[in-house]
């Protein structure tokens, strides 16, 4: 009854979907069969249903609900702006709390991902058996039922894991000069896929901010999660844990702006308030940790380049939109302003740019079969570009692009916009 | 009830039908087909997804067998609940129907599946440098089976016309599965206008799995400006001013105060906050010639007050004018949980006063409602906002609704201008139509889908659809001495069809008498003193008319106004306005400008029975009900009298220019037509005339330009064609360094001469008139016959289509074997005698012979020309 009522608080937000169509042909779960319930307004109709008591979510349902990638492509195209992205997490809370979640997954999201040290020591545990090829070998092996199918994935997505994390390289509570003249004063908010995964565009973002002029501050507690999973998969407890946690530990930092280079994370931190805006015990930190976050791009556009930017080396690329950045948080502007004020780079726009890849977080690892369609046709988009490079602006997307890009032998590289800008900011050698 | 039956037999319905995954039958899959973008719900019993059109045949011969009602759905963004399932019925699903089939640059047609999107289309076209003129709101979701079943609009259709404007084919799968082909992807088919009768069908005829469509060239240029005005009267009055200048935007909507305010606050697209209305008007053509263009609709906005005005000058500031427009549903969307729109449409002069009667109702009901209006087309939506989870106010804004639809009628407009009828609309359609007219829609559907299979309770209000109990046999007409009856007016028209069937007399309908002789048995009910001009309405373009009226009168009173015909019928001498509709003689300009029945508005009409039908209204855009005009466009005569006629009317273009070439032969003909549009120069009509035909011209009117090979190629230009004459030099230039000597440039009276003399060409009593259509090598083909014979051809590059003048039915032989080779198309313009298709007719002969035995069982009428 408590699920129900929760659910329940999104009703006014769900009854403003019209119902008019105009989500299907931006949404690449739809295109990927033209099915009704793959869409926003299906999804919409259907938790309108079940708080209107005339359907039901239940194993067969929740499928619909669990296939959106919520990358928020419909909330752009849609009239009133319906925040199909937050009902479905509404909407998976309401199951969890329900029906239960499958074992492992409630285990990662909220044994896991709120314990860093654990996390980090698993991890550890986790390069290791990559690197000697034991993975490869459980893979083949087969594991365990459905725990094996996600987690073999998952392996094979990624290419390498780095012998040593983020915080190995720079520890919690470093304060980095700026470069030059100082004029900001932030801190840098280290997602989980920088902390294990790509600690190199970590460090290459607070080396570019450094250049920008920026004094940067790592906190010195971090949690190792933003707490987006555990909300997009219904784990409402660990969410709020994690999210109290960063809230605190940003507006307790001495800064001007909390900075990520991540667009989910940024865009999760700037839901702070919404979500939590009104919570007894901290909405207020909520509110405020949200207004403190800036992305990446949006500080350097901003920030104003210390010189001339040039291109490392003369090339032609292009933009894949970070989902969230784009549709949720309305910024697609700033990171193509950086890219095409390189001198050398020949910018080439995608046809859509703003669609998801089929990353969309863990959505790759549980949901394959329509992951890998969605990144098919992220990929003949960006053939048809012809582009060398093909710069993102989230982790995720990274992730996902890298493995289209290497299981299919193209040659496009694939960067973080942090990487390009390093590259374009590095001091000319001696 | 049919749920539940179905919940309690176990067993898999359409079990191995389609592939596993096509055929969704559990609960949590049949919920989310249940709704459109309007307020009904009805859940499917059953959803079918097929993949291609033999798949969609399968599904239907499938829901036949089993006995089960099926529903066409595409997108499911209709406004009028016309693919919801209020009874459980199947939904078949059509949005993997989605590739276009062919494109073809060269002729400028598209062979299209139901499901694809319009925008998809619209994609796939300008890759060519073409577009699909259709552009209603939804084009980003909507599939083109949609559009064609409620015959949608857009903004664009001020300029362009209305969805079936732009179809030439479509393959339907018949209720009982069977597949026909209505229409002709290049021209007319003979017979009545079945494929006009299934667009706007909204799926109860048949499902429209295929179609071709006409593809239009990309305008050159465009200009945008935003004008803003004290009132929405005076915005109005500018609209009508703009029109009557002979201006014709591409787009002219207007929104009132209360969208502006909410656009505002959502979009800050710079919108004039002090103004009651804006006005957005869209110009296209060549470059030079847009400045004038705009000029003159900022003089007519500043005639009427126009406040300020923005124009934009470049794809930036263009694109941030059309933001607001584009958003303000969004906008109005944000300020309640939900917004209904209605759909009414007026006469164009009148929209002033039908928004005052609407605000009054608005007010009546409590309700905040902003008005977006196609203001050119006389077309508006009322977006009432309302929180669809209270009763009392679902209630009331369907109750304002409901009266704002009757004021609209009231003024002399319709209930829907571009949504459709579906569920939504049903309880106003008796406040539009008669009982008769509404009996004969049920009958029409009852006759081509007697079980009432296709998306039942839709469309037409089921206390019409009793049934096709057709008439009481009254036998045969009897050979009977040759008469002429010549009533004076509908009443005594219809008296006299009764009559004859009592004396057992057949009845031939006649206008002028120019296409067909006296019959030498029975009644000749002639039209022509039934002749009176019944509404000329120059402001609004339209123009009713008995069909008695002579073409030649007609031509004149529209001109008297700066305005014309939207077709140039032959032998305007003697020629009606009827007759011309009974032919669909289009006329020379018909690639261009459209058929015939393109610019029918409405029509009355008596039954072979005796019945009067009266359809349609002065408005350009509406969507009420079966499209029952065009049952008589084409039919020469078969399916009863027509007795008047609305006809749409066009402001004559500000220039018009006919270059007369001597040309060689067809293939040197078409590289000029190909050199022309290659180098962005559209001409209005591109004829080339055989030898015969020339050498008259020649002779008559003394034009002989300089050149062998004795055939006249006629590139007749018309519109702005831009002050400095800069167009001709560019015509002239492409049709020289295509080999060909332009000899003469024709305007005025000098041009006009030209095509008065070809169309009056071969009236008289001997000889006959055909129309053919074929592909490029047809038209070759033919052009050669007609040199070798000697015979006088009018070959309509342009228009895929040849006039053939034939002394006697015995010289058609070459023409008969080679349009059967080619798989070509004939309809009879003129002429007497048997003259068989040699193409098996096929479904589309059977629907017609169906409709013809239902309306005339005993074969009073004669029969229709597809048999």
């Amino acid at each position: 009854m408590n699920a129900l009522a929760e659910l329940t608080r999104y009703y006014d937000e769900v009854s403003r979907c019209s119902r008019c169509g105009f989500c299907q042909p931006t949404c690449p779960t739809y295109k990927l069969e033209d099915g009704e319930a793959d869409v926003a307004r299906g999804r919409n109709a259907l938790v309108r249903g079940v708080i209107e008591g005339r359907a039901v979510l239940d194993a067969d349902s929740i499928r619909t609900v669990d296939e959106c990638l919520r990358c928020g492509a419909c909330v752009t195209a849609c009239f009133a702006g319906v925040r199909t992205d937050r009902i479905m997490a509404a909407a998976r809370a309401f199951y969890a709390e329900q029906k239960g979640r499958s074992r492992l997954a409630g285990f990662l999201m909220a044994g896991l991902l709120p314990r860093r040290r654990l996390l980090s020591a698993l991890m550890k545990v986790l390069a290791w058996s990559k690197r000697t090829g034991l993975s490869r070998l459980a893979r083949l092996a087969g594991w365990a039922g459905a725990w094996g199918r996600g987690l073999a994935r998952a392996e094979g997505l990624v290419k390498e894991v780095p012998t040593s994390f983020f915080s190995d390289r720079l520890k919690p509570g470093t304060v980095l000069p700026a470069l030059g003249e100082k004029k900001f004063t932030v801190g840098y908010f280290v997602g989980c896929r920088t902390e294990f995964l790509y600690p190199r565009i970590g460090l290459d973002t607070v080396e570019v901010l450094r250049r920008f002029g920026a004094e940067v501050r790592l906190f010195a507690d971090p949690a190792s999660c933003c707490g987006l999973p555990p909300y997009s998969y219904g784990y409402s407890q660990a969410t709020r844990d994690l999210v109290r946690r960063n809230a605190e530990a940003i507006v307790r930092e001495p800064c001007q702006w909390v900075v990520t280079e991540i667009g989910s994370c940024y865009h999760f931190l700037k839901e702070y308030g919404q979500l939590y805006g009104d919570d007894p015990e901290f909405g207020e930190t909520a509110r405020r940790a949200a207004d403190k976050v800036v992305y990446l791009a949006d500080f350097l556009a901003q920030a104003g380049p210390p010189r001339g930017l040039r291109a490392a080396y003369p090339r032609r690329i292009t933009f894949q939109d970070s989902c969230q950045l784009v549709h949720l948080q309305k910024s697609a502007r700033a990171p193509r302003e950086l890219l095409k004020g390189l001198e050398g780079v020949d910018f080439r726009e995608m046809e859509e740019a703003s669609w998801c890849c089929g990353g969309a977080g863990a959505y790759t690892v549980s949901h394959p079969g329509q992951s890998e369609p969605i990144l098919e046709r992220k990929l003949g988009n960006l053939r048809a570009t012809g582009a060398d490079e093909v710069v993102v602006a989230c982790q995720s997307c990274y992730l996902q692009i890298s493995h289209g890009v290497r299981s299919r032998g193209m040659k496009v590289k694939v960067k973080h916009l942090a990487e390009v800008m390093e590259e374009a900011t590095r001091p000319a050698a001696p | 009830m049919l749920k539940r039956l179905f919940s309690k037999k176990k067993a898999v319905p359409f079990a191995g039908l389609l592939p596993p995954g096509q055929v969704l039958s559990a609960p949590h899959e049949r919920f989310p087909y249940s709704y459109d973008a309007s307020n009904w719900r009805g859940e499917p019993s059953c959803v079918l997804i097929p993949r291609d059109s033999a798949e969609l045949a399968a599904c239907v011969r499938a829901c036949r067998r089993e006995g089960r009602r099926f529903i066409a759905r595409g997108a499911g963004t209709n406004l009028s609940g016309a693919t919801v399932a209020p009874d459980g019925e199947v939904v078949i699903s059509l949005t993997r129907l989605n590739r276009v089939l062919e494109l073809d640059p060269l002729r400028r047609r598209a062979l299209v599946e139901c499901g694809v999107v319009n925008l998809d289309l619209q994609k796939a076209a300008s890759a060519h440098g073409l577009f699909f003129a259709p552009d209603p709101a939804s084009q980003k979701a909507s599939t083109l089976g949609g559009n064609l079943a409620v015959n949608s609009g857009g903004p664009r259709c001020l300029k362009y016309g209305i969805t079936t404007h732009h179809v030439m084919a479509v393959e339907i799968i018949r209720p009982d599965g069977s597949l026909a082909w209505l229409g002709d992807p290049l021209g007319e088919a003979a017979g009545p206008d079945l494929r006009g009768l299934l667009v706007g069908s909204e799926g109860t005829l048949g499902i429209i799995s295929r179609a071709w469509v006409k593809l239009l060239p990309l305008p050159k240029a465009a200009r945008t400006a935003l004008f803003s005005f004290p009132g929405v009267a005076e915005a109005v009055r500018a609209v009508s001013e703009i029109i009557a200048r002979g201006i014709v935007p591409s787009t002219l909507e207007l929104m009132d105060a209360f969208i502006l305010k909410a656009v505002e606050q959502f979009h800050h697209a710079g919108y004039p906050q002090d103004a009651a209305a804006v006005l957005l008007a869209e110009v296209e053509g060549e470059e030079e010639d847009l400045g004038e263009m705009m000029g003159e609709v900022l003089e007519a906005a500043r005639r009427h007050g126009c406040l300020s005005f923005q124009a934009a000058e470049d794809g930036e500031s263009r694109a941030r004018l059309w933001e607001g427009r584009r958003g303000a549903h969004a906008a109005v969307a944000c300020l309640r949980p939900s917004v209904w729109v209605e759909d009414g449409t007026v006469p164009r002069n009148r929209l002033a006063e039908a928004l005052e009667r609407l605000q009054e109702i608005g007010r009546k009901e409590a309700i905040q409602v902003g008005y977006l209006f196609h203001a050119g087309d006389g077309n508006f939506h009322p977006l009432m906002l309302f929180d669809d989870r209270i009763p009392e106010e679902r209630e009331k804004v369907r109750r304002a609704g409901g009266e704002m639809l009757k004021a609209c009628v009231d003024l002399g407009g319709t209930i829907t201008g571009e949504h459709g009828v579906g569920i939504d609309k049903l309880p106003y359609m008796e406040y539009l139509h008669d009982p008769v007219t509404l009996a004969v829609m049920g009958e029409v559907k009852a006759v081509l889908d007697p079980e009432n299979l296709c998306n039942p309770g839709k469309l037409i209000p089921p206390a019409f659809l009793s049934g096709a109990a057709g008439l009481a046999p009254s036998g045969r007409p009897r050979p009977q001495e040759a008469r002429e009856w010549v009533p004076g007016g509908l009443a005594e028209a219809a008296d006299m069809i009764r009559r004859a069937r009592l004396e057992g007399l057949s009845v031939r309908p006649g206008g002028g008498g120019s296409k067909a002789a006296a019959p030498d048995t029975g009644v000749r009910l002639s039209s022509r003193a039934m002749n009176a001009v019944l509404d000329f309405d120059p402001a609004n373009l339209t123009l009713s008319a008995g069909a008695g009226l002579g073409v030649a009168e007609a031509e004149a009173l529209a001109e008297s106004r700066g305005l014309e015909l939207g077709f140039a019928a032959c032998f305007p001498g003697t020629a009606t306005l009827g007759g011309a509709l009974s032919c669909s003689d289009s006329g020379p300009w018909r690639e261009s400008r459209g058929r015939l029945g393109d610019s029918l508005l409405g029509l009355e009409a008596v039954l072979p029975d005796g019945r009067i039908v009266s359809i349609g209204r002065k408005v350009v855009k509406n969507v009420a009900g079966l499209d029952l005009g065009r049952l008589w466009v084409g039919s020469r005569g078969g399916l009863g009298l027509v007795a008047s006629l609305i006809l749409k009317l066009y402001p004559k273009p500000p220039a018009e220019d006919l270059l007369v070439a001597a040309c060689p032969d067809h293939a040197q003909a078409a590289a000029g037509l190909e050199a022309l549009r290659s180098g962005g120069l559209e001409p209005a009509a591109y004829c080339l005339l055989s030898p015969a035909l020339a050498e008259r011209l020649g002779e008559e009117l003394g034009l002989r330009p300089a050149g062998s090979g004795g055939m006249l190629v006629l590139a007749d230009f018309r519109g702005r064609l831009g002050r400095s004459g800069a167009l001709r030099r560019r015509a002239v230039g492409a049709l020289t360094a295509g080999g060909m000597e332009p000899g003469f440039e024709l305007q005025g009276e000098n041009r006009r001469q030209v095509w008065d003399w070809l169309r009056q060409y071969g009236a008289g009593p001997e000889g006959g008139l055909l129309r053919l259509w074929g592909p490029a090598g047809a038209l070759r083909e033919w052009t050669n016959l007609a040199r070798d014979h000697s015979l006088p051809l009018a070959c309509h590059l342009g228009g895929h289509e040849a006039w053939l003048h034939y002394p006697s039915l015995d010289s058609l032989g070459p023409w008969l074997d080679s349009a059967a080779r080619l798989g070509a198309r004939f309809s009879r313009l003129k002429g007497e005698g048997p003259l068989r298709p040699w193409w098996p007719a096929g479904e589309a002969g059977v629907m017609a012979r169906q409709i013809k035995d239902h309306f005339d069982p005993g074969g009073f009428f004669p029969e229709l020309p597809s048999f």
